[in-house]
């Protein structure tokens, strides 16, 4: 789909709602592991999404709404700051990923995505605190990010290949 | 095209040595020398801080940062995050910390607290 | 698909082999233990073996058994109390070096000042003021000239009784130093009882060793010292009060009383734990104006608290410091 049409529109509009919807919702599902910055990262799934079924434009523009609305629902403001950070890296791994990879291997995409949203986090954290210990903790999101990304990867992969195999919505 | 057998073996190598050193990092207790001197730092701003081996009985320090409030507690050589406001709680989950390693983070409130070998001492001759 | 799984397992083993060569790396092997030994908690710290420890362990207790007062199988209790006379090559050694460190110090640090210790009730916890009388009493059986160590053998007088208390850590820091050098420690720190020695400089800037403030919580200064021992005697040690007038457990061997003069604490750093352990004490005893003399004779190492302020000797310039919160507190140097 190269053309800005309606469809087009309309799909990027409806992922930018779940992207909001999934990140208000992973918020009420806390994670028993007493780690800063773990997440879920549910909302990836929808960048992702347009990423590989679009392109970075509007995986791009949904990211940013998403971001900042995201962080009006959720009433902080030093979120904004993370998010921004985490996702902006995330987001340029996944458009040059995007360039060499198939439809099939996104959930590396995912992967890579979210270990490189944490190292995002772990530097605006070392910044914002001037506290480099704060690496102490990076080991342990990748391995945190190979797992949610591992899981988000795989939802967005199956999406797009169910849509693409099964209707007509992306031809 | 890049062949998935190269991505699997891609995501094995970093993920291994990640495991791996997340459990040496989170367990490693510091080389147990220096000063146990306790630090705490708002937005880098160090706001408090106490030498751990001059304290006899435990007891309570309330931080109040501008974001929010997190109550300390302070024991003889550990220190950890006993309350705080913040909406997620990963610091008071995080417990104790005891040397130089891992520090206790709250994102929200932007408040470190770690553990500096500077400052301390090694022993008190008594 | 063979070929995938091979792959797979060799990338596996390399990236595990990998990490554990960087984090064996990554941490030195230090090792530490506690032992509870002559009434204290003493904490050993080194790099080095682990097995170094259980030795340390086995030379504190059996030097604790050999030493002991109120242990009935010590060769002390023995000599003491039956005046079984000691041979143990170890023990004899070191009651002539108290000997001898009694007369250099002109008899302010006496090891037979045993029953004046326990008239006053510091070995029980009976405290009690005696009568003029009852120190008097007992005069006559204090002074080293009441024990004989000839090459191989201690026996002590009639009535006379010793106690190596006042130089037992320093003496055990000394050999627990010496055993771990000789395995090939190079960096330690050991606090026996707050008797702290330093092995090594810790990674060039040397140990950082706080001595206690005498007046209440935390430490009113830091020494800087490599390859050295750290001991310190204060009134707030073991004492009692009665009638509101406080009695510290170091008593002068003249009066047959605690001490009462204008020091508060004295520190020495020197290379032996034993002579540092028996200075700090008779120094103790001596007050500010003998023990600064003395200090200047023998250039020794030593930091006094005094009821004036801080004195501190001129070979510990630029390692001594105060702490920021006793900034306040008059700070002068003795020159030799």
């Amino acid at each position: 789909m190269k053309r800005l049409s309606a469809k087009r529109i309309a799909f990027d509009g409806i992922l930018t709602a779940v992207a909001l919807v999934l990140h208000v919702v992973e918020q009420l599902v806390p994670l028993p592991i007493p780690v800063p910055g773990v997440k879920l990262g549910l909302a990836n799934v929808t960048t992702l999404f347009a990423a590989f079924a679009f392109g970075p434009v509007d995986a791009g523009i949904i990211l940013l709404v998403r971001i900042f609305l995201g962080s009006l629902f959720s009433g902080q403001v030093t979120g904004l700051l993370y998010s921004l950070a985490g996702g902006s890296l995330c987001y340029l791994v996944t458009i040059l990923l995007r360039r060499v990879l198939s439809d099939r291997q996104m959930w590396f995409c995912g992967i890579a995505g979210a270990i490189f949203h944490n190292i995002g986090q772990i530097i605006v954290a070392v910044f914002l605190t001037s506290t480099p210990e704060i690496t102490y903790y990076l080991p342990v999101l990748i391995v945190a990010g190979t797992l949610t990304g591992l899981f988000t990867g795989l939802a967005a992969q199956f999406l797009l290949i169910a849509i693409k195999e099964r209707t007509d919505l992306l031809s | 095209m890049v062949k998935t057998r190269l991505l699997v073996l891609i995501v094995l190598l970093v993920t291994i040595p990640a495991i791996v050193l997340s459990v040496v990092f989170l367990t490693r207790d510091g080389d147990g020398s220096g000063g146990r001197v306790a630090v705490a730092l708002v937005d880098g701003k160090e706001v408090w801080s106490i030498d751990l081996t001059t304290v006899n009985e435990p007891f309570e320090k309330t931080i109040v940062t501008p974001y929010g409030t997190n109550t300390l507690f302070v024991e003889r050589d550990r220190i950890r995050i006993k309350e705080a406001d913040c909406e997620d709680e990963t610091c008071v989950k995080t417990g104790y910390i005891s040397s130089g390693g891992a520090p206790i983070v709250c994102l929200p409130h932007r408040l470190v607290v770690k553990i500096v070998q500077e400052g301390g001492v090694d022993a008190v001759s008594e | 698909m063979k070929k995938i799984s091979r792959c797979l397992i060799l990338s596996i083993l390399v990236a595990v082999i990998l990490t554990t060569a960087l984090s064996a790396c990554a941490s030195p092997s230090s090792v530490e233990g506690t032992f509870f030994a002559m009434d204290t908690v003493m904490t050993i710290r080194y790099t080095g073996e682990e097995k170094l420890l259980s030795e340390c362990g086995k030379i504190i207790s059996d030097l604790e058994k050999k030493l002991s007062v109120t242990d009935k199988g010590s060769l002390i209790y023995a000599l003491n109390e039956k005046k079984e006379p000691i041979r143990d090559e170890e023990v004899v050694a070191l009651v002539k070096k108290s000997l001898e460190l009694s007369t250099l110090t002109s008899g302010m640090f006496d090891p037979t000042v045993y029953p004046l210790v326990k008239l006053w009730g510091f070995t029980t916890g009976e405290y009690k003021v005696p009568t003029e009388e009852e120190i008097e009493a007992l005069l006559p059986y204090i002074g080293k000239d009441k024990v004989s160590a000839t090459t191989d053998v201690v026996t002590a007088s009639e009535g006379a009784q010793i106690d190596l208390g006042g130089i037992a850590k320093g003496y055990l820091s000394d050999v627990l130093r010496e055993r771990l050098i000789i395995n090939g420690v190079k960096s330690a720190l050991l606090n026996l009882g707050g008797n702290v020695t330093a092995i090594g400089d810790k990674d060039g800037s040397g140990w950082k060793i706080g001595i206690k403030n005498p007046l209440g919580e935390g430490y009113f200064g830091i020494v800087n010292v490599s390859d050295e021992a750290v001991v310190t005697s204060g009134l707030y040690e073991r004492h009692f009060v009665s009638d509101g007038k406080k009695y510290g457990h170091i008593i002068d061997p003249t009066t047959g009383s605690p001490v009462e003069n204008d020091l508060l604490s004295v520190t020495v750093v020197g290379k032996s734990g034993t002579e540092c352990d028996a200075f700090s004490t008779a120094l103790f005893v001596m007050g500010r104006e003998k023990a600064t003399v003395f200090l200047k004779e023998h250039r020794i190492d030593a930091v006094l608290y005094t009821n004036d302020g801080v004195l501190y000797t001129e070979g510990l310039q630029g390692r001594f410091s105060l702490q920021p919160n006793f900034s306040s507190l008059p700070c002068e140097v003795i020159r030799w």
